[in-house]
């Protein structure tokens, strides 16, 4: 039996792709040699580097073919500088129950940072009335559209030492709300007993729910079946393509690192064939009770719209596991779904762009009900080495649940932050 | 034995250089400048002056890429395969032009920042070789070709030894045999398995099942493909051999991929 090839695969998957009729190119998050070499990667058939030169090379072979994948091309070869995970600590972690309102809005603060790299509070803001927007601009907090900075003035925060710091705004919104950060340009104390906004006393005497932290290893000691189940989870709709996986199965294959008979195969077409087209979308229950955990426990709630509705703020930092730390921040829970805030480091790519050969978190979530919960990438930004934001997570949390864990998943193993649902009713 | 590039028709380009329209024009395997006369003098003067000539920096890049391999991965597999090279977005260049005021020249290996990184300064002086036009790009894919080609003839260290790239040569012939033949069958989802087999072996193409399997040397790149010969009367060449230049013996096969067949074809005078 011949030896297989890895280089020689992938470059074959190349040719293949870049004579793709000119409608089937660029539908896809990633091109089928990156899905490929991802997977032959992850089964230990091809080295980083010799897999990201020939993702390199038929990337800007593409590029030289499509105008729209041009500037991606050039994007690509900016930061490649490998991230890893670096110190992550909340040294404190306080809920806080603060809203400042005046001519510009409202200003929800929910809870305050205070840890390595940085501190912050994490903050809702909704602006006044659209009748008042040109006051807005005046004076005070200034939550721009578009960018959501601070225009006239950065806001400072001060601690019971007297240290001063200004801070910058990161986040997501619209016209009507604003979801981030302020985030702090020094250092403060983290046993302050008071944080002073702009001169607006915030008393810091609330502590967050209690979690505990650990690192699981993975159940599953065959690489290539830990990297197909890892995939799907990752390949949710609207992102993933079934095509992605159809690459990686292929490959994995064609290294023998994978029996085309592997029941696993066909465990994951069928998981696929179930997962929801769209957040709501309830699948049917035909031939659900047949597949495989957690994937049967993910879709036996799928559609419900009965979750609690609240917030709560955790604060706890996973150990070191396969080479990402994961902080979570807060929880919000609403009748559909429920979203968690997190930091994690090294920084995660949105998507999988072309090119790049990122390892990413499968993000699971359990209850002490035997549910589990897949979340989603939704507003992010960082991709070196820190980054965080929000992740969606469905189905709607269990109205009966009272521990939650959040299970940030790599390859061969996950973080876990525990925690009582203790919620803090909604505003 | 005749030379590689007999059959190859000669291609030239205009440039803008030194404000002028200049010409290079490649023909029998060779690049020149033609309106640079003295060429060594006037690449000194450039160097002087701090004005790179493109014409002269077209001939040193053609050579710095004589025997790359990538010229291969990137270019065109053939008349399928169009490349639509936009420098301006590959290199990450914003041509900003205000009103009357003058062109924005266009982004070129010489113009890249000094951060830029060997393998990026390489690929962009790539991009720029295939995208000057007038056929150039194709006839460094065929010196490259050739060179590698001359290198498997001679069962080199750069074919047979560690290091050799000899994936992405497969895959140069792979792509540019796939193209031919779903051009050639009307197939544009043709699955084909490309066999690269020594140059003392028979050639030959069958169907098997739904895919199609080719058994082809590298030099089918050369011999054939660079010469525009894949397809010639509705026949699929798996070698051509000339003497002089004029008359080629085509050794081809029928879309029913039956037995071979050899064709005779009679240039009216030697390109």
């Amino acid at each position: 039996m011949s030896r297989f090839d890895a280089e020689r695969y992938l470059r074959l998957a190349g040719e293949r792709a870049l004579l793709q009729p000119g409608s089937d190119r660029g539908h896809r998050w990633s091109s089928p040699v990156d899905d490929a070499a991802q997977a032959l990667l992850a089964v230990g058939a091809i080295n980083g580097a010799n897999a990201q030169r020939v993702i390199a090379d038929y990337g800007l072979a593409q590029a030289m073919r499509d105008r729209n994948r041009a500037h991606g091309a050039a994007m690509g070869h900016r930061g490649r500088t490998p991230a890893r995970a670096r110190p992550l600590r909340f040294d404190r972690v306080v809920p806080l129950d603060t809203v400042i309102e005046d001519a510009q809005g409202r200003l929800e603060i929910l809870y305050a940072v205070l840890g390595e790299p940085e501190s912050w509070l994490g903050v809702v803001h909704r602006p006044a009335g659209p009748g008042r927007r040109r006051s807005r601009r005046a004076a005070g907090f200034m939550f721009v559209g578009g960018g959501g900075s601070w225009q006239n003035r950065a806001p400072t925060l001060t601690d019971d030492r007297g240290t001063s710091t200004t801070l910058g705004f990161s986040g997501h919104g619209s016209d009507t709300e604003w979801t981030g950060r302020l985030s702090t340009s020094d250092r403060l104390s983290a046993t302050t007993r008071w944080l002073e906004l702009d001169g607006r006393r915030i008393e810091l005497d609330c502590a967050p729910v209690g979690a505990e932290v650990s690192v699981e290893e993975a159940e599953e000691p065959d690489p290539a079946r830990r990297y197909l189940w890892q995939l799907v989870a990752l390949a949710q709709p609207p992102f993933g393509s079934p095509e992605s996986i159809d690459a990686a199965v292929e490959a994995m294959i064609a290294a023998r690192a994978l029996d085309p008979g592997d029941p696993s195969i066909a465990q994951a077409q069928s998981v696929r064939e179930h997962l929801p087209r769209h957040r709501g979308h309830a699948p049917g229950a035909a031939g659900r009770r047949a597949l495989p955990e957690p994937w049967r426990s993910l879709l036996a709630r799928s559609g419900k719209q009965d979750g609690p509705e609240g917030t709560l703020v955790v604060g706890a930092v996973t150990p070191l596991f396969d080479e990402h730390r994961v902080g979570v921040l807060s929880v919000a829970s609403e009748a559909t779904s429920f979203s968690v805030e997190v930091t994690t480091t090294p920084g995660l790519t949105h998507h999988r762009f072309g090119g790049e050969t990122d390892r990413q978190l499968a993000w699971w979530a359990r209850d002490d009900r035997g549910n589990h919960y897949l979340g989603s990438q939704g507003s992010w930004s960082g991709g070196g080495d820190y980054g965080g934001g929000e992740l969606g997570f469905w189905p709607s949390l269990d109205p009966r649940a009272r521990r939650l864990e959040i299970c940030p998943t790599a390859l061969s193993a996950r973080g876990v932050v525990s925690f009582p649902l203790d919620w803090k009713p909604a505003t | 034995m005749s030379a590689w590039w007999t059959g190859v028709p000669a291609a030239e380009v205009e440039l803008d250089c030194g404000g002028a329209r200049h010409r290079v024009r490649w023909d029998r395997g060779r690049l020149a400048a033609l309106d640079h006369p003295e060429l060594e003098g006037e690449r000194a003067l450039a160097a002087l002056a701090g004005e790179p000539r493109p014409c002269i920096e077209l001939l040193d890049a053609w050579h710095r890429h004589a025997d790359d391999v990538r010229v291969l991965v990137l270019g065109s597999r053939g008349a399928s395969d169009r490349l639509d090279i936009d420098l301006d977005a590959l290199t990450g260049h914003r041509p900003v032009r205000r009103p009357g005021g003058p062109a924005v020249p266009s982004p070129t290996p010489w113009r890249l920042g000094p951060r830029a990184s060997r393998r990026r300064h390489a690929e962009v002086e790539l991009s720029w070789l295939l995208s000057v036009g007038g056929g150039l790009g194709d006839r460094l894919a065929a010196t490259v070709a050739a060179a590698w080609a001359r290198r498997f003839r001679a069962g080199t260290a750069h074919v047979t030894g560690p290091r050799a790239p000899r994936a992405q040569l497969e895959a140069a012939l792979h792509g540019r045999v796939l193209a031919a033949l779903r051009t050639w069958l009307g197939e544009a989802e043709l699955d084909a398995g490309v066999t690269m087999i020594p140059g003392t072996q028979p050639p030959s193409l069958e169907r098997v099942g739904g895919r199609v399997e080719a058994r082809l040397p590298f030099s089918w790149l050369v011999d054939v493909w660079a010469r525009g010969l894949a397809t010639v009367a509705g026949r699929f060449c798996l070698a051509a051999e000339t003497g002089d230049g004029r008359t080629w013996r085509l050794t081809t096969v029928a879309p029913d991929l039956g037995a071979t067949g050899v064709l005779m074809l009679v240039l009216p005078e030697v390109l």
